[in-house]
Formats: structure tokens, sequence, C-alpha cells
């Protein structure tokens, strides 16, 4: 495989499962190195995708290549946490770690040095020799997390990583996460947490009902959804309304609204942020005035929000 | 294919090894399965060598109270014979067995070292002062015999006896000497009645006998019915046990890695077949140890009882290659249920034509033993996975060889049928490890077997 080929390459993918298509005419690239996140709501199709992409079910249709190959030809490269995770739950921690490492494909003494150094990376020392009945759900979780890096894969697959985990594990988690991309391992993982995609992902793909309706990078889609819009906070909080007012004379702002002592001020499409901003700061005295940042929550709201519900569309047709 | 080459066969030992240590590592089945069944043997072996040698040997007399006075001489002979510990010469050709050979040794040890007298008393009276000594431990015994009232009491027929011991005397003394009091009554009414008591039993020992079977081809076999009946049993029992037991495992371990949701994680490491390849191999190693466990029971019981002979080397192997036979043919059926389902409950629904299937080898049992050689015999031979319960049963119990062409074809039918049962056991297990909730119908597992 060269530099330039992508590390995963899907053409028009399709799976069905009886008549409901679960994933329709897909059509997916993650470049080598980068940190993509699967976003859409419940039943678009994320965990199919995912599965198809491991080889755990094939698509009906389509092309699908994984590290250059079939992602069966590639196990041993590929890092995986699925969605429907879980343990042995007799089986001791440490005697788990190892059998998944040797199934990657590790070395004996590489599979047992391996498990100890990523449990204490994963702020979980000493629980090598405890039953894995004996941890809590998110020991449990960043368990399964450490089977699916400690062989080091090339890339890394993780369907909804960061569910049920409390804002502590999230945070190791995240660390964890930035370290292993940093590293030169290519990420593709799902998730319905739009923050954490935000502030990980260089890439984000929104999926619904089967089909992608949104494939492109942070920068782009913040220039994109740029929502035009400057919030400034008064130093008189109490009379929001007269601020609201003086603040929408400015030239270029289209309306305002208020909310929580602030006033969201909407500018015209030929406006200048910068010069309106500038008025703004002019016209009432202001304890902060910011351009406000397009967030994935808006974005997904937008579009998947925006989109007709088919089986509505038919009945009203 | 990734399946055979050695990363797949790495992945499929590292599965076979989990499989088989998590299932025999355990308290549990190695207290239930292994432990018990050891422990057994064991103890018919072990326990005779290991009691103490006898308890503590006897001193003082025994007071033999007879109005008639017959007993108390018959009584010393035979405590005299008790005492003197040495084993009874045998020949050859009646060698006791084992176990015979422990019984007596057991029993000689009973009173080894004893210094016993007897004194015998024709006076009822006496029966106080020999109790007083038996109270003051100069007297071990006190032996009442008791007769028929009339006018000569001394010559009447004995009716019963007493035998009062100390209490502390240990019960295996305490039954020898019983023993030894009722052989010495009964030799003295026989000699009062004119007879030979060693004639007597003479005559009524029955005389040895052999039955022997003449085969068409006009060989004669001799008749043992332990043979015929008991260790074709034994043998189907011992594969029955070890292989519903190992392929239970199986189905047990694979519901458990479904209900855990344990199964996505290995089927992003190893393929559908490799993990099922490896499990089946898993439990094929605990099967083993069962037969080990087990057949190694037996075996120690035949030697003790020495009928080491009913048990050819050729059967053993011949045993080693049904037991696989067997085994790969009902793990494959029971991996497929378990990939089925993801509840035990929902496996019961298709476990029952698979236990109705393993219940026939055990109807079958008497008729094949009866008639190894019979239609049913035979055609049930090609059944499968009939095949190696019912040849296991007619190779070891039929006192006329099975035909040589009836094992060959059996080895190859059954091998070939096996494949063909792990095949279409594979084709459902690569789809249902991923199926989540109700259990499939029979439609849809054939649906499964045919998609590609």
């Amino acid at each position: 495989m060269t530099t330039t080929t992508p590390t995963i390459r899907l053409r028009r993918v399709t799976k069905r499962f009886g008549g409901v298509a679960a994933v329709e005419a897909l059509d997916l690239e993650v470049p080598r190195g980068e940190l993509c996140g699967v976003l859409g709501p419940n039943g678009a199709g994320k965990s199919t995708t995912i599965r198809m992409i491991m080889s755990i079910i094939h698509p009906d249709s389509g092309e699908l290549e994984v590290l250059g190959a079939s992602a069966l030809e590639a196990k041993d490269r590929i890092g995986y946490l699925p969605e429907e995770r879980g343990l042995y739950r007799k089986m001791r921690v440490g005697d788990f770690l190892f059998y998944i490492a040797r199934l990657k494909g590790l070395r004996r003494r590489e599979a047992r040095r391996r498990p100890e150094a990523w449990l204490d990376r994963l702020e979980l020392p000493g629980v090598l020799r405890r039953r894995c009945e004996e941890l809590s759900k998110g020991m449990q979780q960043k368990v399964q997390f450490a089977a699916a890096v400690l062989h080091e894969p090339e890339l890394l697959i993780l369907d909804e990583p960061f569910s049920g985990l409390d804002p502590v594990n999230v945070r190791t988690l995240s660390r964890a996460f930035r370290e292993i991309h940093a590293a030169g391992t290519t990420i593709l993982y799902s998730t319905h947490l739009m923050s954490q995609a935000e502030a990980l992902c260089d890439r984000v793909v929104i999926v619904d009902r089967g089909r992608k309706i949104l494939d492109e990078s942070m920068t782009s889609i913040r220039a994109r959804f740029d929502p035009r819009t400057l919030v400034a906070t008064p130093f008189d909080a109490a009379d929001l309304a007269r601020a609201a007012g003086e603040l929408g004379a400015i030239p270029g702002v289209e309306s305002t609204s208020t909310q929580g002592g602030e006033v969201s001020m909407h500018l015209a499409p030929d406006a200048s942020p910068e010069r309106t901003l500038a008025a703004a700061a002019a016209a009432i005295p202001l304890r902060a005035v910011r351009l406000r940042q397009v967030s994935l929550d808006d974005v997904f709201v937008d579009l998947v929000g925006r989109r007709p519900d088919p089986e509505s569309s038919e009945a009203a047709s | 294919m990734s399946g055979i080459s050695p990363r797949g066969l790495s992945r499929v030992a590292s599965v076979a090894w989990r499989e088989f240590r998590q299932t025999v590592m355990t308290k549990a089945f190695l207290l239930s399965v292994v432990a018990v069944p050891i422990l057994g043997g064991l103890a018919l072996v072990v326990i005779p060598l290991v009691l103490p040698e006898g308890p503590p040997p006897l001193r003082g007399e025994v007071v033999v109270i007879d109005p008639g006075g017959e007993v108390g001489g018959r009584v010393r002979s035979r405590l005299e014979d008790a005492m003197g510990a040495s084993p009874p010469a045998t020949g050859g050709a009646t060698a006791p067995n084992l176990l015979e050979e422990l019984v007596d040794d057991a029993e000689r040890q009973v009173l080894a070292g004893s210094t016993l007298t007897v004194r015998t008393e024709t006076d009822p009276a006496a029966t106080d002062a020999a109790k007083q000594a038996l109270r003051e431990r100069r007297a071990v015994a006190v032996i009442e015999v008791a007769r028929a009232s009339g006018d000569s009491p001394a010559s009447a027929e004995i009716s019963s006896f007493v035998i009062t011991v100390p209490s502390e005397m240990p019960a295996r003394q305490v039954v020898l000497l019983q023993r030894i009091a009722s052989d010495a009554i009964v030799e003295a009414e026989v000699d009062r009645a004119g007879e030979d008591l060693y004639r007597l039993r003479d005559l009524l020992d029955p005389p040895p006998s052999r039955t022997m079977r003449l085969a068409e081809g006009g060989q004669e076999n001799p008749e043992r019915i332990e043979a015929k009946v008991l260790i074709p049993m034994g043998f189907m029992m011992l594969l029955w046990i070890s292989v519903i037991t190992s392929a239970n495992y199986l189905l047990m371990s694979t519901i458990e890695e479904k209900s855990n949701r344990v199964m996505e994680v290995l089927l992003s490491a190893i393929s559908p077949m490799q993990l099922m390849a490896g499990k089946i191999l898993g439990y094929a190693m605990v099967g083993a140890v069962l037969v080990l466990a087990y057949g190694g029971l037996a075996f120690a019981g035949l030697v003790a009882l020495a009928l080491l002979d009913l048990v050819p080397l050729g059967d053993l192997a011949l045993f080693a290659v049904y037991f696989v036979m067997a085994y790969f043919m009902i793990a494959a059926m029971l991996a497929a249920v378990g990939s089925a389902v993801t509840e035990l409950r929902d496996a019961q629904s298709l476990m029952g034509p698979v236990m109705l299937v393993m219940v026939v080898p055990l109807v079958l049992w008497l008729p094949i033993s009866e008639d190894p050689n019979g239609v049913l015999a035979v055609v049930a031979s090609f059944v499968p996975p009939l095949t190696p319960f019912v040849m296991i049963l007619r190779t070891t119990g039929s006192a006329e060889q099975v035909a040589l062409w009836q094992i060959a074809l059996s080895i190859l039918w059954g091998a070939a049928a096996t494949v063909g049962m792990v095949w279409i056991a594979a084709r459902i297990f690569r789809v249902g490890v991923l199926m989540q909730g109700k259990p499939p119908s029979p439609i849809e597992l054939l649906r499964w077997i045919r998609r590609t």
C-alpha cells in the first residue's frame, strides 16, 4: 500500500437487511493518519458500515478496501472496539488481554508485557489479576479499549467508544485517543457526542438513513456553516431590550435576539463581522463581544432535521 | 486462506488452549468431573493398602460356656488359625483376584499378634464368674452356648449362642469372633449328625463350568457374560458421557460469548471458522481428559477384579477412533445450536432433536448387545451420528468378530459424515454468531446453510 492509498475506501457500498437498506450507495475514503468521525442518529447505518469495514458482515454490493486489501487479510493491523462489546466475566483481566493480544498476532512475551503497560496508561493499575466481573462498567470499558489498541494497529476503528463513560474516564480515553493518533494511527470512530467529535476529529462524516449527507473537514464545516452571528454581553444586563434595539440599528445587522443576558446580532450576508464588531463596541458599553462558532450540534440538527422522512413524504404524496 | 496459514493455525491453537484452560483449570471441573472419579478409583485400590495393619492384639482368655462341651475345642483350633496370620497357600491355576486377596489380607490382620487361650465351662453357673473376669479384662470374650431344653441339656441340639465382649473391642474383632463361634457350632452340629463338614462343603461347591459359543466359521469362543454386556456398555457410556459433557461445555461457552457480547471482539481478530475450529479442538481436549479420568477409573477397576483380559488393545484403538468421530459429530451440532441462540433457554428448543438422537444409543444397547451382528446393529452402524456409539457396542461386545469390512466402512463413512456435519455446522456458525434476538426457525437455519 502506498502512502497515498486511503486506509479505508468504500465505493457505492450497499447493505440491506430484509427489505430495509441499512447502508445505501455509501462512498467513503479515510486517508492515512486521519482521525475521522462518523456521526448520525440512531439507526443511521454507522455500526453496519463499521461492521462491513471489519469484514464481520459483507456488503450486498459495492467495493470495500481496508489497508489495501480486505479487513480479513489485515485483521492483525486493525484495532476494533465494537458497540456491542463484552468481556469473559470469569476470566482475569490479564488473561483476557493476553488472549486478545495472541489472537492479534503478538508474540508471547509481548503479549504478556503490553497489557500491564496499557492498563497503567489508562489509569487502571493493579487490575491485571482481577476477574472481569469484579470491575465497574467504566473500568471494563477501558479494558476493552486496551484490548483494541495493545497490538498497536495501523487503523483503529471505534464504535461509540465514549458511551456510558463518566467525564473523568472520557478525559482519560480522549487523551489516549490523541496520543495514538499523534503516533500516526488512522482512526475512524462513530459517536453521538458532537462535542467529542468536534474536539477530536480532523474530518466528519454524517450519515442518515443509510446515506452520507456530509463528508468534510472541520475547518470546511465551520466555514460553510458559519452562523454569521455576533454575541454581545452588555454591562447593563437589566435593560437588554434597549441594548438589542441600539445594536440592531448598526448597519449590516439584520436582526437581534436576546437570551441569558446576551444579545445575538444576526448579520446580513454582505456585512463585515470585523466592522460590525467595532461598531457594536462603540454603540453601547459592552462587557464582551464575540463571533459565534458553528457547533457540530448545529450542523447535525440542521442537516438531519432538514431531511424529509421518506415515509412521511410518501404518505404526503 | 488465513484459516490454514501458520497465523491461522496459531489463532486456532490460541482459542483451543483458552477454551481448554478456562474449562479444565476451574475448581468446579476439577472437583466434579475429575476428582470424584479419580478419588473413587484411588479409594478402591489404595484404602485397603493404607488401612492400619490391624486392631491392637488381644490378650487373655475366651471363655466358652457350653453344657455339651463340644464347641470350646473347635473355637480354639479356629482361633489358632486366625492368630497365625499366615496366608493360605494357593496354586497358580486358582489364584484369587486382587480384590479377594485384599479381603483375605485384611481379615488375617484382625487377630494378628494376639495371644488368646480358650477355657471351656460346662456348668452354666460359671457365667457370672466369666463375666466378672471380662469386667476385670482378664477375659476377652464369653461365649454362652444355649441348647434346646430337654432331659439332657448336655446332649441337646444347640439353639443359639450369645457372645459378650468388652465395650472397647473393635468391631472387626467382634465380627471375626462371632464368625469363629458360629463356624465352630456348625461343625459341632454336623459332627454330631455323623457327617463330615468338609465333605459336605465339597459336595455343595458347584463344579467349575464353561460355556462356549460356536461361530459359523467353526471357531469356538468362550462366553463371558461380563464381556458381552458390561464391557460394551462401559465403553459406550464412557464415549457417551465424555462426548456429551465436553460438547455441552462447547455449547455453553458459545452461548456465553454471544450473551456477553464478546463475540464481536473475537471476530475482529479471527474468522468465524477459526473460532469454531479452535473451540471444537479445545473441548476435544476436555473430552480427552474426561476419557482419561473415567477410563482410568474403569481400568483400575478391571485390574482390581483381574478382568483386564476382557479389554484387548485393539478395542482401545477403535475406541480412540470412534471417540474422535463421535465428538466431532456431536460438537458440530452443539456448536451450531450455540451460535444460533443468545440465551440458554432459547437453546432448549433446538437441543430437543439433538438429545433425541443422543438417547438412541442408550435404547439400542440391549438389542445390540443381544445380537451384535443382527440387521438392526448393522443398519444402525451406518446411520450418523449413531455410527460410533453402535460400532463401539458391537466391536467390544461381540463374541463373534464384527466383519472387518464393516469396521473399515464405518470409519470411512463416519469420517465423511463427520466432515459433512462440521461443514453444515460451520455454515450455521458463521451466520449465527452475529445474530441476536429470537432463535431461528428450521427454515431459517436451512437458509443460513445455503447462504454463500
